[in-house]
């Protein structure tokens, strides 16, 4: 552990676990670097229709 | 378009070199226009449609992309290939496109980094037999999804990829890349394939018209996790055909449409069926770069390609101050990534916790208009929702109908109101048209009303100036087979939500003071994790045992499923918990009571015979479960048959009886998966597996029987089913309504079931028979009546919302974790557990907490009756004295945090004397009047 | 219905089992839904997964008596798609190899002693064989090929090949092909006079040490005779079955080896290096389609690495034409078997292996070619012969081997003057060598 702790966090691809992640975290005082690879965030999810086992649309 | 390159320094101050891509498209001049797109010559398969399509080399990946900017893909732009062209950057409007742009590296420092680059989907090309690259009507799951979806190549109206006619009949073939070592290395299951063909196959019903026949192919159908088992039941219901067979070649169907297989079921017939068309239940493996990323961050893989974990730290990677989340940890769906994702969270932010709040800035909002004493100019926005709402409902109508309404000045419709665009669109309305009351036609305020509130607030008018007609949901979801009458009902709902958004007032911001405390209800593993993650983050925390002892399940557990000594690890929990210094640990407790509301609970407790008052910001339940006591196979009448928890006492106890026996049964399934308990307990493959291959290596030549109805050894669990098979362990497949049966016989124990293979009864003289019985949850009642918050029909508490907010109730300031919530395993129920702390981290973080505005307040009109007082269910109203011109007079006060807006005092109130401001008396009857207006 | 007990199995045959690592099955049945034998007459009840459910439930003499393990073609289809990759085809061989010699179906163990003992399945004597060798050449010589004759032991000749008992006994016409090949790329060919059988019919009944001495013993024809490289004719009993032979050669003793070279790869290479040319026009106005046999395929894939499926297409495209040519499908790796595989050509299960075949009828009729060209004999028997029989008037095509069609496609020139003149008196020579008299005839 570092002497000098910064209160930032980079979190690496941008889909559900890494938008959710970054969002915990940003509401809790840190500030965030989300870092994805293709041009939009939202990952697989976002090209699902719906989501099991409530039928929610993914969107 | 960046990706991390390598990361230098240590936990809490690491500086990672990240290699950003040229966009070709400045960010900030960029308005989305998609000029470039139409005027891009080069077309290129689009990947968000998985080839289906084109998109054009100036793209946005989706019509709802964040950030909603374009992009040039430079490996297929003309001008940058060939030094041609440059039709985008003569027509873009804003003059965003640059050429010039080129690959950077930055290097950011940050105190921890959380990875999440999710999965690659299988490709099934390598199956020559599925021969995928050639039947076009043979297509992936992910290539199905894009098919349903209202966004995708056909808008949502499936259509096959042949011939593009309707697909009337459809299979899927399960397993395909997953659960397999013939031409890929894949020996894991991919834990969700199972219920997103189920959901497919569902959805599909709604993308096509007239009947349709749906079949899936599978092993074992692997419904694990909450709800899921009622899913399948229903679907199959539903009609939907499960098949517990393998084809074996796919080749295309008559004039090369469709697609025809053989199938050959467990008595050696053959089946000879033809389908429109046929999904591949593809697998999720290790992302492409799995180890490119690895070797960058110096953290260690799995022989799978995931990142490697234990079972007490699920989300640590083997770097301190690395963290994963999602299926880059092992295969997983949405609610468990969505779990690890706030897990890995709270092990950043534990870690972290001395410099919180030091780089970060609150959000600000430009200053509130006044329209409190404007005319209403109304805005309505009627959403599509893809093909979701305009598939049933005529939303053009909607809109002309709209704009006859009266106070309406500006009619929209969108193809998704909730996307951002939309919202940088409807806030730039509200400005152009000086809109001062805004109607959503569109879905549930459940889920969007938090996102159009904060709209309003970016377009400077107050956030409760908003209605929402839910005319998705409520209309065309459950009048999908009356287009015409949707389309009647939309209307009136429009109607409705625009009378009452006449009436709309702007509200007062409230706010609480957040006692930044925690209680923790349950001191098994998962309230311990709980405690010690929010006290680590520096919160003062309370844990209640209702009994003599810290532990829970967990102490009668030998190992995990990853082979970790499981007692050692939570005796240290334990030790860490009694001895930490901001946790206080009440054992033999009992919560007696509990008011007030988010950011300021108060309870009584009770414990040791002492009652004591504790206040707490955030409540975490984690009231765990047992395992079921069976009530058949002869448990409690043979001292042969065990449970799992019994059995596993006596096999670390060494007892020769054990090590000597000649076969050993078990039964999964004992109590779950029937009428009265409709689900999977999650665990017990994993458990039976790890017990049998246990006593195969103590001694190999035991015979040790399975019998089970599905194995349900899900994500990377399938190792051990893959070894307990090579170890000779045999698995014998029973119907619910045929299942085995158990006999004493001179005093020997018999187990007789009838093998699925051969259809012959197999008779086992069993020296030990374990029954792999349900886990059922604690008796939570009176918790449940204090918090007022809910429990599913088996008894599990719910969470807010199964995917986006899975450890969150739905009583705000409380989260759940462990088996009060469903079954789950260690590791499983500690990443829940640190979700929790990250959760509950969100609230503690801050001093003052905003509230909703929905509140009721006395009128002038109360005379203190004090009929309300009685029936609010929150105790949120109390009656208080006033004087008044020398006289005393009563009337009632509303507590505004412990009000929830319920408005029964409201509905209680003979005299007018309440309201619930956001619902008024006048809004409601406003609703009414002009709903019986269309009568 | 009799309850099964679980029985353990004896430890000297669970040991052999044991490296096939069958009990990973999930008993998903893909290599049931692959196999031929569900809804093939006289099969009911069985099929791989079935078969190997019993093993794993101790019950190994039942499967030992039934037919299953001889009806099985050991196409490999059931292996091939096995999420588990288990190696079925093996352990079939190990089931037929634990029943008594006596019990073997039909003539196939017969022919095992026969050539054990004699050299050739058919124990057909040496001065028939040569005789018939002269014969059918002289015949040949006479009609088309001047000089032409076989040459019977030629020391330091280049290549060696292996007759096939059932042509040198009685489908004589069938052995020209591949010698108008030799004498239009004017090979240095030879044959042996003694243990020149091609089929190993060792692989068919689960005898690997016949398979094993068959190998051992063109290893050494090959080393006495010096001779660089044998041409592995046939698919199963012929190539497969010498390859197999050769590895447990190799096995034993690491010497043990020769050169040899595919038919695949030969006919390739007299074609690529213009030794011989060939004509498409001849072949105009038909449609060709290509059997990929499964041991030439998929099961020579699984167990040695290498499979032929460009190789037979690329010879078909220079002797038909790209635009001739129609695939099977499904083809290549995932073909299906003829149904003669494992033995079932000449095997008393002659409905069996028809019925196994009609996947082969419907996928040649959906391909629509009028010419299967095959690269095996037992193949070529059952599309030709067994399957019309079976399936009168859905059979509606003419099959050839491939040696056949490149052979029937040849451009070439005759020999004449001084090279005429020497290949007779050489011809003349050996005959005389080897006592045989041509002018006797029979």
């Amino acid at each position: 552990m570092a002497a000098n702790t910064l209160g930032s966090v980079m979190v690496v691809g941008g889909g559900i676990a890494g938008i959710q992640t970054a969002l915990d975290l940003a509401d809790s005082g840190y500030y965030v670097y989300l870092v994805e690879k293709s041009a939009a965030i939202g990952g697989v999810m976002a090209q699902l229709d719906k989501t099991f086992p409530t039928n929610d649309c993914a969107m | 378009m960046s990706e991390v390159k390598k990361v230098d320094g240590v936990e809490g101050d690491f500086t990672v070199t990240v290699k950003k891509s040229p966009r070709y498209i400045d960010m900030d001049k960029c308005i989305a226009c998609g000029l470039c797109a139409e005027k891009c010559p080069k077309k290129v398969d689009s990947e968000f449609n998985m080839g289906l399509d084109k998109r054009k080399a100036a793209y946005i990946l989706y019509g709802q992309a964040v950030p909603l900017k374009y992009a040039i893909d430079g490996e297929n732009c003309i001008y940058l290939q060939k030094g041609k062209c440059g039709a985008c950057e003569k027509y873009c409007p804003t003059g965003a496109v640059n050429f010039k742009d080129a690959a950077e590296e930055v290097q950011i420092k940050v105190g921890s980094l959380i990875l999440s680059p999710g999965f690659k989907p299988f490709d099934p090309t390598v199956f020559d037999t599925y021969d995928y690259a050639h039947i076009p009507d043979v297509v992936t799951s992910l290539e199905y999804e894009r098919l349903l979806s209202a966004s995708g190549p056909c808008m949502g109206h499936l259509v096959r990829p042949s011939d593009h006619s309707e697909p009337k009949k459809i299979a899927w073939m399960q397993c395909v890349g997953s659960r397999g070592f013939n031409k890929c290395d894949n020996g894991f299951c991919s834990s969700v394939c199972c219920m997103y063909a189920i959901k497919q196959a569902l959805v599909t019903a709604e993308h096509t018209t007239g009947d349709v026949s749906q079949t899936v192919y599978y092993m074992d159908i692997r419904s694990h996790g909450k709800d899921f088992e009622k899913y399948y039941v229903d679907a199959e219901k539903k009609g939907v055909k499960f098949l517990r067979a393998r084809p074996h070649t796919l080749i295309p169907g008559t004039d090369g449409k469709g697609v025809k297989l053989r199938w050959v079921d467990d008595q050696s017939q053959e089946h000879y069926e033809e389908y429109d068309m046929l999904v591949l239940s593809v697998g999720l493996e290790a992302p492409k770069d799995a180890r490119v990323l690895a070797e960058a961050l110096d953290i260690k893989l799995d022989r799978y390609k995931f990142a490697e974990t234990g079972s007490f730290a699920p989300v640590t990677s083997s770097r301190p101050g690395v963290y994963v989340a999602g299926c880059f940890q092992s295969p997983k769906d949405i609610p468990q990534s969505v779990t690890e994702a706030s897990s890995a969270a709270a092990s950043a932010a534990i870690a972290l916790s001395s410099a919180r709040g030091s780089l970060t800035k609150e959000k600000t909002y430009p200053p509130e208009i006044d329209v409190t004493s404007a005319e209403p100019k109304i805005g309505v926005f009627v959403c599509s929702c893809g093909i979701n709402i305009a598939g049933v409902i005529k939303v053009d109508e909607v809109v002309e109908y709209a704009k006859t309404l009266p106070g309406v000045v500006f009619v929209e419709n969108n193809l998704f109101t909730c996307s951002s665009d939309t919202q940088v669109m409807i806030a730039e309305k509200i400005k152009e048209h000086g809109l001062n009351r805004i109607v959503i036609a569109a879905c549930t305020p459940r889920t969007h009303e938090p996102l159009f509130k904060d709209t309003l607030r970016e377009a400077g008018i107050n956030e409760y100036l908003i209605e929402m007609a839910n005319i998705r949901n409520q209309n065309s979801w459950v009048h999908a087979k009356e287009p015409e009458k949707a389309t009647e009902k939309a209307k009136d709902q429009v109607r409705i939500a625009v009378a009452k958004a006449a009436l709309l007032c702007p509200l007062e911001h409230i706010s609480v003071n957040v006692v930044q405390k925690a209680l923790v209800v349950g001191g098994g593993l998962s309230g311990m994790i709980a405690a010690l993650g929010i006290a680590d983050m520096g919160y003062e925390t309370v844990l209640l045992e209702k009994s003599n002892s810290l532990g829970g399940n967990a102490m009668k557990l030998i190992k995990t499923w990853k082979g970790e000594e499981i007692k050692p690890q939570v005796q240290a929990v334990i030790d860490k918990t009694q001895s930490h210094p901001r946790i206080k640990v009440y054992k033999n407790a009992t919560l007696k009571s509990a008011v007030g509301s988010v950011g300021n609970f108060v309870s009584e407790v009770e414990a040791n015979g002492e009652t004591l008052a504790i206040q707490y910001g955030v409540g975490v339940v984690a009231t765990g479960g047992s395992e079921l006591k069976p009530a058949e196979y002869l448990y409690g009448h043979d001292k042969k048959v065990k449970t799992h928890q019994e059995f596993d006492a006596l096999l670390e106890s060494n007892d020769a009886s054990v090590k000597n026996a000649e076969s050993v049964v078990f039964i999964q399934c004992v109590g779950s998966r029937e009428p009265g308990r409709p689900y999977c307990s999650r665990v017990c493959c994993t458990h039976s597996m790890e017990s049998a291959i246990a006593l195969k290596k103590m001694n190999p030549d035991m015979n040790v029987f399975i019998f089970n109805r599905d194995i349900r050894t899900y994500g990377l669990r399938e190792d051990l089913y893959t070894e307990a098979r090579k170890l000779g362990v045999i698995f014998v497949r029973y119907e619910v309504e045929a299942k085995p049966t158990v006999a004493l016989d001179g005093g020997a124990l018999y187990v007789t079931g009838m093998d699925h293979i051969l259809r012959r009864p197999l008779k086992i003289k069993a020296d030990y028979l374990v029954l792999a019985s349900a886990i059922v949850p604690n008796q939570t009642k009176e918790l449940v009546e204090l918090y007022k918050c809910s429990v599913g029909a088996e008894g599990f508490l719910t969470e807010a919302h199964p995917k986006l907010r899975p450890v969150d109730m739905s009583v705000d300031g409380l989260f759940l974790a462990g088996l009060c919530h469903y079954p789950k395993p260690i590791d499983e129920a500690v990443a829940q557990a640190q979700a929790a702390v990250s959760r509950a981290g969100v609230i503690l973080s801050k001093s003052v907490m905003p509230l909703d505005s929905i509140k009721s307040a006395v009128t002038d009109k109360c005379d203190g009756c004090a009929l309300c007082v009685d029936t609010c269910p929150y105790n949120a109203i109390s009656l208080e004295v006033y004087e008044d011109g020398g006289k005393e007079h009563k009337r009632i006060a509303t507590d505004k945090a412990l009000c929830k807006g319920c408005g029964i005092c409201m509905a209680t109130c003979p005299k007018r004397g309440v309201n619930v401001a956001g619902f008024t008396m006048d809004q409601i009857s406003a609703q009414i009047d002009t709903a019986l207006a269309g009568f | 219905m009799e309850a099964v007990e679980v029985k353990k199995i004896k430890s000297e045959i669970k040991e052999r089992l044991s490296k096939f690592d069958f009990s990973l099955c999930y008993a998903c049945g893909t290599c049931a839904s692959g196999c031929p034998i569900p809804g093939t007459p006289g099969m009911e009840g069985w099929d791989p997964r079935t078969a190997l459910r019993m093993i794993t439930l101790g019950m190994i003499d039942e499967v030992v008596e039934s037919d299953f393990p001889w009806v099985c073609t050991g196409c490999g289809r059931c292996g091939h798609g096995c999420p588990m990759g288990i190696d079925l085809v093996p352990i079939w061989g190990l089931l037929k190899s634990l029943r008594d010699r006596d019990k073997v179906p039909g003539t196939l163990h017969k022919g095992v002693m026969a050539v054990l003992e004699t050299g050739n399945n058919l124990s057909i004597p040496k001065d028939d064989y040569l005789m018939t060798l002269a014969d059918v050449g002289n015949e040949l010589a006479e009609e088309e090929l001047p000089g032409f004759y076989v040459p019977v032991d030629k020391k330091e000749a280049e290549v060696m090949f292996f007759p096939n008992s059932k042509e040198v006994f009685g489908d004589f016409e069938d052995m020209k092909w591949w010698w108008k090949i030799f004498y239009a790329a004017r090979e240095n060919w030879t044959v042996p006079s003694e243990n020149w059988e091609a089929v190993d019919w060792g692989l068919f009944t689960g005898n690997a040490q016949a398979t094993t001495v068959l190998a051992r013993r063109k290893i050494q024809l090959m080393n006495d005779l010096h001779v660089g490289r044998m041409i592995m004719p046939d698919c199963g009993g012929g190539s497969y079955g010498c390859r197999t032979g050769m590895k447990n050669c190799a096995l034993e003793n690491p010497d043990e080896k020769t050169n040899y070279l595919y038919l695949y790869e030969y006919l390739k290479e007299l074609l690529e290096s213009g030794r011989i040319k060939v004509d498409p026009s001849v072949n105009e106005g038909k449609t060709f389609t290509w059997h990929d046999s499964c041991k030439h395929g998929r099961e020579l894939e699984r167990h040695f690495g290498r499979a032929f499926y460009d190789e037979p297409r690329w010879i078909l495209e220079q002797c038909v034409g790209k635009e001739n040519f129609v695939e099977l499908t499904p083809n290549r790796s995932n073909n299906f078997c003829c149904g003669a595989g494992g033995g079932n050509w000449p095997m008393p299960f002659e409905k069996q292996s028809a019925a196994h075949g009609r996947f082969k009828v419907e996928q040649i009729k959906r391909s629509g070619a009028n010419v299967v060209v095959v690269g095996c004999s037992n193949c070529r028997d059952q599309i030709m012969k067994r399957l019309p029989k079976y399936y009168p008037g859905e059979c509606n095509y003419e099959v050839k081997y491939i040696w056949q069609l490149v052979a029937e496609s040849l451009v070439f020139e005759p020999m004449e003057g001084e090279e005429l003149a020497k290949a007779e008196a050489a011809g003349a020579a050996q005959w005389e060598a080897l006592g045989v008299d041509l002018e006797a005839g029979y």
